[in-house]
């Protein structure tokens, strides 16, 4: 009886990260909305300011794998942030810091692979922002992968 | 050439490996793909020698990021560095060609073919690498590819062989990176034109103490190459590599290696006292030329025996870089040239045998010799590939293994001292024992009249890859004279390296500054002789 009354109310919305889940519970959840939010807005933070100040790609896809990995704890690995392939975005962010480098053989002074120049219009951003912004996304994508798939029971 | 585009042999597996780990799921459009990058790249490469070998200095030099030396990232593309960009390129995709008869979904779909490219641009990054670092940073993407190609499919076999193999390798960088260290705390620099003037002008302390880092170094590089006493990973982990794949690894991996010996130990470390590493290698060169084919003869299965059989060749392959020790430079060029012409002639040739291998495995369904036999009348062409292969490896003429062989026997002669003799007679009876372990193969696997029936026919297209390897030992052979000139040449830049730091950017003037420098210590020695202190 008991055991049916449960699976009812975890079944029901579907959807919604259920409290009931096995993995899950309410506090974690709560204190994961807020915490989460406030960490990948750090991460992103911390990623602009990497130009001049500490900070960079590299941290901040870690802190924004961070927030990724409270998500995991809260929901389980059936929340969507566990569908994503999270794979691709590493690959995508491999080809942002590739092509970077490419583009700027043709555009930079000097011609060459990985050179330097910063755009003043719409706002001050030096080139470097679009390798580093590969690097977070190679950073996260990768970070993420791992946590899933060892989240993961075994053979599924 | 413009300078910047010598980079395009890293740019393209680089892109095609992402691109191709996109379409995962893609089956058809990912082999097309991957097959056409490969074909590129290999004429991109062939382009590449013709024209840096046709220009005045025979090198280009470029600094990535917009720094000049010695602190920006050097790429430098010499005629051997072309020489070996080549050969992962083209026998890259030989391999890859034919893994479309080999590889199944499964592996395909646990990215094979990004992984492919993964190995293919760390060889070539290590090739054009002219920074010390760099060249530790390309080891590891090579090894991280290779790692994964390994694993691809993830049985059991593989999983056991994958963790020694990345164990060892995690060791071995370890040690990398500890030697790039301490390069860098003797020397100040690690980029390699730098270097090569840097040591050039050291004496006393400081040089014994180059030398004694350099040491660590060759550890490292012995490990990779799989020379004797550090060869023992080898044998165990290339048969468990995918079909086809493993004729890339077999041809490639371990001359990432030798090439780094070559480049370093010739050019970049010119200190008082650095034949000491070359001697060392001499010595090596022998154990690992006769232990090799030992251990080859007492195998009974062709990836094994053809495994052992790479380490063998490697040895050569380091004998002829320990006889540049011999301060002679007739000796020097013959021991280089003949090193490069082995490495081209090594590549194909091994890679080759691992693609017949194959083809003989498939037809026989085993590549246990014992259980195999009459492949000669299944598959009379896959014989004729194999026993063509075979002599050239033995170094039979008129196939490029008899000229790689007779060019550094001549070296080791013209030498003159007893290790060399030794060394050379080591050689001559490595060839023999060479000869008797492919007769085994030949009569077991092929001559031998035992299953009647083919287990597969499915392996005509498979030879034509296989085929183009074949061809090119039999004209490298018979029409040798091109590719002996061209080994000379590419000799000739790597023991006499003024062409190589002048073509990296910012390094004439670092090299005029080492030298007045050298002018200054050389006053002040003279005008305060108690100044024992070395000034740098």
């Amino acid at each position: 009886m008991t055991e049916r009354d449960h699976n009812t109310t975890a079944d029901t919305p579907a959807d919604i990260p259920s409290s009931h889940d096995e993995k899950g519970s309410p506090v974690l959840c709560t204190v994961a909305k807020f915490a989460a939010t406030l960490t990948l807005l750090v991460s992103l933070i911390i990623f602009y300011q990497g130009h001049n100040l500490p900070g960079g790609g590299f941290i901040g896809g870690v802190l924004a794998a961070a927030a990724g990995a409270m998500v995991l704890l809260g929901w389980g690995a059936n929340s969507w942030v566990a569908r994503i392939a999270w794979w691709r975005v590493s690959v995508v962010g491999l080809l942002i810091s590739l092509t970077t480098g490419v583009v700027l053989m043709f555009v930079s002074p000097s011609g060459d692979f990985m050179d330097h120049i910063t755009l003043h219009w719409p706002i001050h951003l030096p080139t470097a922002t679009f390798f580093d912004l590969g690097v977070y996304l190679i950073v996260i994508g990768t970070l993420m992968t791992v946590f899933v798939e060892l989240g993961k029971e075994e053979g599924r | 050439m413009a300078p910047q585009l010598i980079i395009l042999p890293i740019l393209i597996p680089a892109f095609a490996a992402a691109l191709l780990a996109l379409l995962r799921g893609c089956l058809r459009l990912e082999k097309v793909l991957a097959a056409l990058t490969a074909l590129g790249l290999t004429g991109v490469s062939v382009w590449m020698l013709m024209a840096i070998d046709g220009s005045d200095t025979g090198v280009v030099g470029t600094v990535l990021g917009g720094w000049e030396a010695p602190y920006g990232i050097a790429m430098v593309a010499d005629r051997l560095a072309c020489i070996m960009l080549c050969l992962s390129s083209g026998v890259g995709a030989v391999a890859l060609i034919y893994t479309f008869w080999t590889v199944t979904e499964t592996q395909q779909r646990h990215f094979f073919y990004p992984l492919f490219f993964v190995v293919i641009l760390g060889c070539n990054w290590a090739f054009l690498s002219g920074d010390l670092f760099n060249l530790f940073v390309s080891y590891e993407v090579m090894l991280i590819g290779s790692y994964g190609m390994m694993m691809v499919g993830a049985s059991k076999p593989q999983v056991r062989q994958t963790m020694k193999y990345i164990g060892l390798n995690a060791v071995g960088s370890t040690i990398f990176v500890a030697a790039v260290g301490l390069i860098y705390a003797t020397t100040g620099t690690l980029n390699m034109a730098d270097l090569a003037v840097r040591t050039a002008t050291l004496e006393g302390d400081q040089a014994a103490m180059v030398t004694a880092c350099s040491t660590v170094l060759l550890t490292v590089f012995a490990m990779k190459t799989a020379a004797w006493p550090l060869y023992f990973w080898l044998p165990d982990s290339y048969p468990v590599v995918p079909a086809g794949a493993n004729g890339f690894y077999a041809g490639l991996l371990t001359k990432v290696g030798v090439y780094s010996l070559l480049r370093v130990f010739v050019m970049v470390f010119r200190q008082p006292g650095s034949e000491f590493a070359l001697e060392v290698l001499l010595v090596l060169s022998g154990f690992t030329m006769l232990f090799g084919v030992l251990g080859a003869m007492c195998q009974w299965e062709i990836r094994r025996i053809l495994s052992w059989h790479i380490i063998s060749q490697v040895g050569y392959m380091v004998m002829g870089i320990g006889l540049v020790s011999i301060a002679n430079d007739e000796v020097k060029t013959l021991a280089i040239a003949g090193t490069i012409f082995y490495i081209v002639h090594h590549i194909v040739v091994k890679s080759c045998l691992f693609l017949v291998g194959g083809i003989a495995g498939k037809v026989a369904g085993t590549q246990e010799l014992k259980k195999m036999g009459g492949v000669l009348d299944m598959a009379p062409g896959v014989a004729g590939l194999f026993i063509i292969a075979s002599f050239s490896l033995a170094g039979l003429p008129p196939f490029s293994g008899f000229l790689a062989k007779f060019v550094l026997l001549k070296a080791g002669l013209a030498g003159g001292t007893t290790l060399a003799y030794i060394i050379v007679a080591v050689a001559i009876v490595t060839s023999f024992f060479t000869l008797y372990s492919m007769t085994k193969i030949w009569g077991y696997a092929f001559w031998r009249n035992r299953c009647k029936e083919s287990v597969s026919r499915n392996y005509r297209g498979m030879m034509v890859p296989t085929a183009v390897l074949v061809v090119v030992t039999v004209v490298m052979g018979v029409w040798a004279q091109p590719f002996s000139q061209l080994a000379s040449r590419a000799a000739t830049t790597v023991i006499e390296p003024t062409a190589y730091i002048e073509s990296v950017p910012g390094m004439a003037r670092e090299r005029d500054e080492a030298d007045d420098r050298q002018a200054e210590r050389a006053t002040s020695i003279a005008s305060k002789p108690n100044n024992t202190e070395a000034v740098r």
